[in-house]
């Protein structure tokens, strides 16, 4: 167990270094910082330990160590040269109806995250998903290492299945088994612990930006309590990662958007090639979401004939660079499933594109589910219509807004594509995958509620 | 966006944001009381009821399995047929399906073969419909160290048998 905490320091350490190192000038909060730190560890040091591990340096309890100390001489050099002091978190004084909201908040985030942790924790490897993918490819880096590529990515006579999966859960699944040396279903799942305190942190700092603490705390609360994100959080699948990626990305993208300081930019790069580093789908995200801000930007530059913010150039660049040794490096491994972008062709979409009515109807069906979404996804329609200034071209926050809606409704275009393409069953894909998927977009989605709600004020006579 | 605390308080809110505020804490109820009666969270009462709280840590899903499948295997290479299932059947194809992928898991890095070279699993289809012809040259062969034969009557028994190259069938 200790074992267990200490490879959770490091990792949350190599983070928190790394953000030191990219930003020291700015000032952040200790919400965000805490995000910043477990969020930038799980994504950078799979990286690490991926790229150690291509060129024949295997995962072990020795690279994590070293890893931890040069975390720890980064750390110390920043203590001992740093003298600014850190925003501190500003704590209201609560009244009334501000404290039912606290309580009912805070009750549903640390029964939603006990039970995620308990399942890291406690329950062992049981869902499908995470022991015939996510964690068996644990199993295999654990094993042997990635030099020389193992049989399991492309001797097809011993059948496994989806072999060009990305590696960055199980390769910090495996550093925890190597680190930790114990039982395999006991230490797999730990590094889930800290993907649920990064994007709970996360999500906090990113939503304080916009609404009160009591609410930034009830939205957190409904974005990791859906169904999905419950039930697959703590379970060895790459989802709880993918929502934390998402979460990460759209903070570091918005606060470029607003400041343009190159630090976020670089941040927001390393978070997309996070993505395309924990899923498949992360890559189309990663290109919503970088896209839509960087064509945003390029278009605002345009119109105001400013020169074009460093940012733009950055962000792809860093997404692109963190990531391409994973691309090139899958790249020769066989597609024996699903193989979505091989099978994205223009005969394919229209021949499959009466599944649309299955696809909505699925939809409908899993964000109705009032015990599975607590109604989120009518309250942001209604927050858009009734938070309507949010979109008034006077609110300097009007084309964060817009930014932000566009990438929802396009990563919700990008689903329907997948299922319209899909080799499965459309309803049997739907119905084991479409909440998993939506929960990806949650962030997103209680963002955008913050953003509305933080228009819909008393006027100051009234 | 406001790059600082944002400068509102709960109280400022006007009606809309009120009523939107009430509509999400009534949606995080809803969720809060899907959370009390979720599967897992039944089951570990359940356990707690019948066995005690201490017992909860214990009940582990395919814990036994994989200490069979380990067993079996011996630290060798496997291999598994399936007879008598139909890929036409989804409760067939989920049973077989979640039998392979699971040993898979459990006997790892020993290798699991279950189908002919060259044929892709990617569920249970392929499982059922191509068998392997494990005979005892071929178990031999290839160092396997136990065959695994995992049989369902017509009358929906199902029946496992090991069987080791040169050793008669248990």
């Amino acid at each position: 167990m200790m074992l267990g905490v200490i490879y959770l320091l490091i990792v949350a350490g190599a983070g928190y270094a790394l953000m030191r190192l990219v930003d020291r000038k700015l000032r952040r909060d200790a919400m965000e910082r805490v995000g910043l730190a477990a969020s930038l560890g799980m994504t950078v040091v799979p990286m690490i330990l991926f790229w150690l591990a291509i060129v024949g340096v295997d995962v072990s309890g020795r690279v994590i160590w070293i890893m931890g100390l040069v975390a720890g001489a980064v750390i110390a050099w920043d203590f001992l040269r740093s003298s600014e002091r850190q925003k501190s978190i500003c704590w209201p004084k609560l009244r009334g109806a501000e404290w039912v909201i606290l309580v009912i908040g805070g009750a549903l985030l640390t029964w939603s995250a006990a039970e995620i942790a308990s399942d890291s924790l406690i329950e062992g490897v049981s869902i499908w998903d995470a022991f015939s993918i996510w964690m068996l490819k644990a199993k295999v880096i654990a094993a042997g290492g990635l030099q020389p590529m193992p049989a399991y990515f492309h001797e097809l006579s011993l059948s496994y299945s989806h072999l060009d999966y990305p590696l960055g859960v199980p390769i910090l699944a495996a550093g925890a088994f190597a680190f930790t040396g114990g039982e395999a279903d006991e230490s797999l799942k730990l590094p889930q612990v800290l993907v649920l305190i990064g994007l709970v942190a996360t999500l906090m700092s990113t939503l304080m930006r916009f609404v009160p603490v009591v609410l930034a705390v009830l939205l957190t609360a409904i974005a990791i309590s859906s169904f999905a994100v419950v039930r697959f959080g703590g379970s060895g699948t790459a989802d709880l990662t993918m929502v934390m990626m998402t979460a990460a990305l759209l903070s570091r993208l918005l606060a470029w958007h607003h400041s343009g300081h190159v630090a976020d930019a670089i941040l927001a790069g390393v978070f997309a090639g996070g993505a395309i580093f924990t899923k498949n789908e992360g890559l189309a995200i990663a290109v919503i979401y970088v896209g839509s801000f960087v064509v945003a930007a390029l278009v605002a530059r345009r119109r105001s004939g400013a020169r074009t913010s460093r940012g733009t150039i950055l962000i792809p660049l860093v997404a692109g660079a963190t990531s391409l040794a994973w691309l090139i490096w899958i790249a020769p491994i066989p597609r024996t499933h699903e193989d979505y972008g091989g099978r994205l062709t223009i005969g394919n979409v229209v021949s499959n594109l009466d599944r649309t009515g299955e696809i909505a109807r699925s939809f409908w069906s899993s964000m109705s589910d009032l015990g599975g979404w607590g109604g989120v996804w009518f309250i942001l329609p209604a927050c858009a219509v009734l938070g309507i200034r949010r979109f008034h071209r006077r609110d300097p926050a009007a084309s964060a807004t817009i930014i932000t809606w566009s990438i929802l409704v396009l990563h919700w275009l990008t689903v329907v594509l997948a299922l319209i393409i899909s080799p499965w069953e459309v309803r049997e894909v739907a119905g084991v995958a479409l909440d998993r998927v939506l929960s990806h977009s949650a962030p997103c989605a209680v963002t955008l509620i913050a953003m509305h709600l933080s228009t819909m004020h008393r006027s100051p006579g009234a | 966006m406001n790059d600082e605390q944002p400068a509102m308080s709960v109280r400022d809110l006007g009606v809309s944001g009120w009523i939107m505020v009430v509509l999400l804490s009534i949606g995080a109820l809803l969720l809060l009381r899907a959370r009390f009666t979720s599967e897992a969270s039944t089951l570990r009462f359940l356990i707690d009821e019948t066995m005690g709280s201490d017992r909860t840590a214990d009940i582990v899903p395919f814990r036994d399995e994989d200490a069979r499948w380990r067993a079996v295997a011996g630290g060798k290479p496997l291999a598994l047929s399936f007879v008598g299932f139909s890929s036409l059947d989804p409760m067939d194809r989920f049973f077989v399906a979640q039998r392979y992928f699971r040993c898979v898991y459990a006997v790892f890095p020993a290798a699991v073969h279950v189908v002919p070279a060259g044929v892709i699993v990617n569920d249970a289809r392929p499982l059922i419909d191509n068998p392997l012809n494990a005979d005892d040259s071929w178990l031999r062969a290839n160092g396997i160290g136990a065959h695994v034969i995992v049989e369902k009557a017509i009358d929906g028994s199902i029946d496992t048998r090991v069987h080791r190259a040169g050793a008669a069938t248990p």
